[in-house]
């Protein structure tokens, strides 16, 4: 449902969005008990609850970073229910486990499918991890930590800003070539 | 060398920082070459896929710090305890001020005012430490005495997993020969002139594959070592 004044939780979503840690901070504390909660009377552990509340809670701050939770129509706490809830229904699917019945029943909010699981993205992944560690710490620090190859030539230890961008360009090229077979067995 | 000069080509063209005339060059190649045209395709995957991945291990970081901290509250009841306590021996202490850290949800512990902070380290060997819960710590009023989390991490793959949670015992203490100096046994003590715990959100981190410990003060950082000597705080 879609209304006119946006999500009854607009200011959270918009501080969550504008990476105010501490009201992600709040939000995390708040909503960690129901799913606990969840996890332990259906038959699973305090780590399996922590780390399936991880994943759900990283999927649900991404939605908002990307703009996709803005017109949510629900309670963030009560979306952020659902999310949680489907992931550990999937993960009980996979140990050949049942959720008790009716614990969903009041469930109201759809939970908006990820596309980041698409088979491309995750054979992508995994061929990702032959450029090796460095590699990926540099293209990391180039690409998403923005840094300027003089920061990253005495962050990750090399002699110069020409050298670092050097083997950047070469960890690229690795990368790329490993990328377009992927693409290439994707496409056939 | 031309193939590095490819991949910036492409990473141009892609961040859209190209002059138009080898935009238009670019995109006739893409539509030449089919070949070239995966290429890009496949290195904005790439990009796109490591900036994802990179925000993930962030956000993981983040949530394991939350989770520590939440883990690290204080029950209703230990606060309770606490506030009796410290009703009943009014006048000669003072609470400790938790209020920036209510965040941090620091375990209740209580320090104690009463004379000259070197009689208590001095007999730190007699009173078996002050790491305890229920260890007091004496200071003058010009000392402040607080607890920090200490959160220690061990990287697996990439990412930093926290590996244990403790509270430490820092005090600050005003002295008229160190200035910016610490001294690491079972508590950390700050020479600081300025500092006050008020201010600046105080923390350490320990790195459990180098061994290393990090004092965080506000956004500086400091690598700092056990030591029983005072050490001058050095910003790696």
């Amino acid at each position: 449902m879609i209304t006119e004044i946006g999500s009854p939780d607009f200011p959270l979503i918009q501080a969550i969005k504008s990476g105010n840690e501490k009201a992600l901070g709040l939000f995390y504390k708040d909503n960690y008990g129901k799913i606990l909660h969840l996890v332990l009377k259906n038959s699973g552990s305090d780590d399996d609850a922590r780390d399936v509340y991880q994943d759900c809670m990283t999927e649900v701050v991404l939605q908002i970073r990307r703009g996709r939770l803005d017109q949510l129509g629900s309670r963030l706490s009560t979306y952020l229910y659902s999310v949680c809830y489907y992931k550990w229904i999937d993960r009980l699917r996979q140990k050949g486990k049942m959720m008790q019945a009716g614990y969903g029943d009041d469930l109201e909010t759809a939970v908006i499918e990820e596309d980041d699981s698409s088979p491309y993205l995750q054979a992508l992944e995994k061929v990702l991890g032959q450029i090796g560690e460095k590699c990926m710490m540099l293209l990391k620090a180039f690409y998403y930590e923005k840094l300027t190859m003089t920061q990253i030539a005495s962050k990750l230890g090399f002699a110069d800003e020409n050298s670092a961008k050097s083997q950047k360009n070469k960890c690229m090229d690795k990368a790329r070539f490993l990328g377009k077979n992927v693409l290439k067995q994707h496409y056939s | 060398m031309e193939n590095e000069d490819r991949t910036e080509r492409i990473d141009r063209y892609l961040e859209n920082t190209l002059s138009p005339a080898k935009k238009i060059a670019f995109e006739n190649e893409m539509a030449a070459n089919a070949d070239f045209r995966l290429e890009v395709e496949a290195q904005e995957a790439v990009r796109n896929l490591i900036s994802s991945q990179a925000e993930k291990e962030n956000l993981r970081q983040l949530f394991a710090t939350f989770h520590a901290e939440m883990e690290a509250m204080p029950t209703g009841k230990e606060e309770s305890q606490v506030n009796e306590y410290l009703q009943n021996k009014k006048g000669i202490q003072r609470q400790l001020q938790w209020s920036n850290w209510s965040y941090m949800a620091i375990a209740a512990s209580v320090a104690i005012l009463i004379i000259g902070v070197w009689t208590v380290w001095n007999n730190t060997k007699l009173t078996g430490g002050l790491t305890g819960n229920k260890s007091e710590i004496r200071v003058d009023e010009r000392n402040e005495v607080f607890r920090v989390p200490m959160l220690s991490w061990k990287t697996e793959g990439f990412k930093p997993v926290l590996q244990d949670r403790r509270m430490i015992d820092v005090t600050i203490v005003r002295s008229k020969e160190y200035h910016s100096h610490y001294r690491f046994t079972d508590i950390l003590e700050i020479y600081s002139d300025k500092l006050t715990e008020k201010q600046q959100k105080i923390s350490i981190a320990y790195d459990v594959d180098l061994q290393q410990y990090r004092l965080h003060i506000g956004k500086s950082s400091y690598t700092i070592r056990k030591t029983e000597q005072i050490a001058p705080l050095r910003q790696p």
